[in-house]
């Protein structure tokens, strides 16, 4: 029964989870939470991380109630991600590696979302919409690979929306994706935004840029109301979404699809998702903000999975990498 | 930096490596700035405006063991400045850890202006090496370097005692 700790701090969400054998013991996260109007920048957020990453592992193994020598495994997120959050993360995790004398498994972040997903809601194997603020991937399993089906060809649907959050000036305190989705609901007015799906890819920079320029002009002239403007942002990004994922349940005929990432705990993205299932006769999976939003214990579950399969990262490998694709890793651990 | 007890002297920043400039006449010095041999050229000091490191002379390379440096000179002269450090640990244990823990981030990036970070370790002391082609690039690096040594030393100190523990009651595989 082994037991593997999990450490987290791709963005600025910092966690560190306790998982034994599909188990959660423990998962404490913290995040850096910037004034409104501002995003989060490497140094800060490493500098955030590094302040409280002791206090969570102490946490984690109070709450799991585990001690160094009941650990098996130590996994820590290898990239994707910013390089000094990852990098203060990746130190620590070797740190306590060593000195507990456990083998290192480093981790696809994509990927902890993914095996926590499926941990989490029992999927088999469904089509995957992965949508946070850094990412935004539409990905299936096929011959031990996680296969990217499209993603976005620039930015992520959640910078998408974080960036907008700033040009309103909206609170970044819980997330700036929260607060945007209790406003739209709040919205009556749709504008007109450019969709922008290529196929099985989609694009939000040029509609980051659009909003942008009619928000202020808009709400001006009191066209609409930022109200308004969130619920608009979000019917058009999330529509753009559903399409992309249907595109490739069919051409895989999937019965599942399973939301993962940050921006999955969006209640009208869930609905939307939801709706279109339902007119294909398959089954939405989403998991909620625990195990949505970046943490320890999914990075945990993936370590687990890897450490079972053999995988271990020697620590002249154990070197963080910024782009990381979740095609890159061979899932040994599904068959 | 200086470690405490291994005397004073030398500008802030200064550390005396394994045949590393130091401070002129002081122990370790080996290879003048400029001379482009292993960890010769371009240490970094306190100087003003008008000062500065010494120039790596045209041609030649700069500072890495193999003699070879990304960041070194490419067509015209270039300054390169570096930062030399010495850490203490309580043990060759100890300072072999951390150079295990901080040396797979030292692989630079390959892109021009990477900061090149060397780790080495003797006995109980750790010495760093930072260079760079320019001085906002080495601060950036040194301030990033000693918040990273500053986390370490606090995990150490957090449980190294149990590790000691263990190692002692032979429960370490």
């Amino acid at each position: 029964m082994p037991a593997v700790l999990g450490f987290e701090g791709s963005a600025n969400k910092i966690g560190v989870g306790v998982v034994r054998d599909g188990k959660v013991l423990a998962n404490p996260r913290r995040t850096y939470v910037t004034p409104p109007g501002t995003g989060f920048l490497p140094g800060d957020t490493a500098r955030h991380h590094r302040a409280v990453i002791l206090d969570l592992l102490q946490e984690a193994l109070t709450e799991s109630g585990l001690t160094s020598q009941d650990i098996d495994c130590i996994a820590y997120t290898k990239g994707p991600g910013m390089g000094a959050p990852l990098v203060s993360v990746a130190v620590v995790a070797r740190t306590v590696a060593q000195l507990w004398n456990k083998p290192l498994v480093g981790v696809n972040h994509c990927i902890g979302h993914i095996e926590m997903g499926r941990l989490i809601t029992g999927a088999t194997s469904p089509t995957v919409l992965y949508v946070s603020g850094g990412n935004t991937q539409v990905i299936a399993y096929s011959e031990h690979r996680y296969r990217i089906f499209g993603e976005t060809i620039d930015i992520a649907v959640g910078n998408c929306l974080d960036r907008f959050a700033r040009v309103l000036k909206i609170s970044n305190d819980p997330s700036p994706g929260y607060n945007i989705e209790q406003m739209a609901k709040r919205g009556k007015k749709l504008v007109e935004l450019p969709y922008t799906v290529k196929g099985m890819d989609v694009s939000f920079s040029g509609i980051l840029s659009f909003i942008e320029d009619v928000a202020h002009r808009m709400l001006a002239t009191g066209e609409c109301t930022p109200e308004d403007l969130c619920f608009s942002l979000q019917e058009t990004v999330f529509a753009m979404l559903v399409e992309i994922t249907e595109r490739a349940m069919a051409h895989c005929g999937s019965q599942e699809a399973l939301i993962v990432g940050g921006v999955g705990c969006n209640v009208r993205l869930q609905e939307m998702m939801a709706t279109m299932c339902q007119e294909r006769g398959a089954r939405l999976f989403a998991t909620d903000e625990r195990f949505c939003i970046d943490n320890g214990a999914m990075i945990a579950q993936a370590g687990w999975e890897m450490f079972q399969a053999g995988h271990r990262t020697p620590l002249s490998d154990s070197g963080v990498t910024q782009r990381y694709r979740t095609d890159e890793v061979e899932v040994t651990w599904r068959d | 930096m200086r470690a405490a007890g291994q005397g004073t002297g030398g500008a802030a920043g200064d550390a005396d490596g394994p045949g590393g400039p130091g401070v002129p006449g002081g122990p370790g010095e080996a290879g003048a700035a400029g001379d482009g041999g292993p960890q010769g050229a371009g240490a970094a000091r306190a100087s003003g405006p008008g000062g500065g490191a010494p120039r790596v002379p045209r041609g030649s390379a700069a500072s890495a063991q193999n003699g070879s440096c990304q960041c070194g000179a490419r067509g015209a002269e270039r300054r390169l400045v570096q930062l030399y450090l010495t850490m203490p640990f309580s043990s060759p244990m100890e300072a072999e850890l951390v150079r295990r823990v901080l040396s797979p981030d030292a692989t630079p990036l390959p892109r021009p202006g990477a900061v090149l970070k060397d780790f080495t370790v003797s006995g109980n002391l750790l010495f760093i090496r930072l260079t760079a082609a320019d001085h906002r690039q080495l601060q950036l690096s040194i301030s990033s370097c000693l918040q990273q040594l500053s986390l370490l030393m606090w995990i150490v100190q957090c449980f190294l005692p149990v590790f000691l523990a263990l190692l002692h009651s032979g429960q370490r595989r």
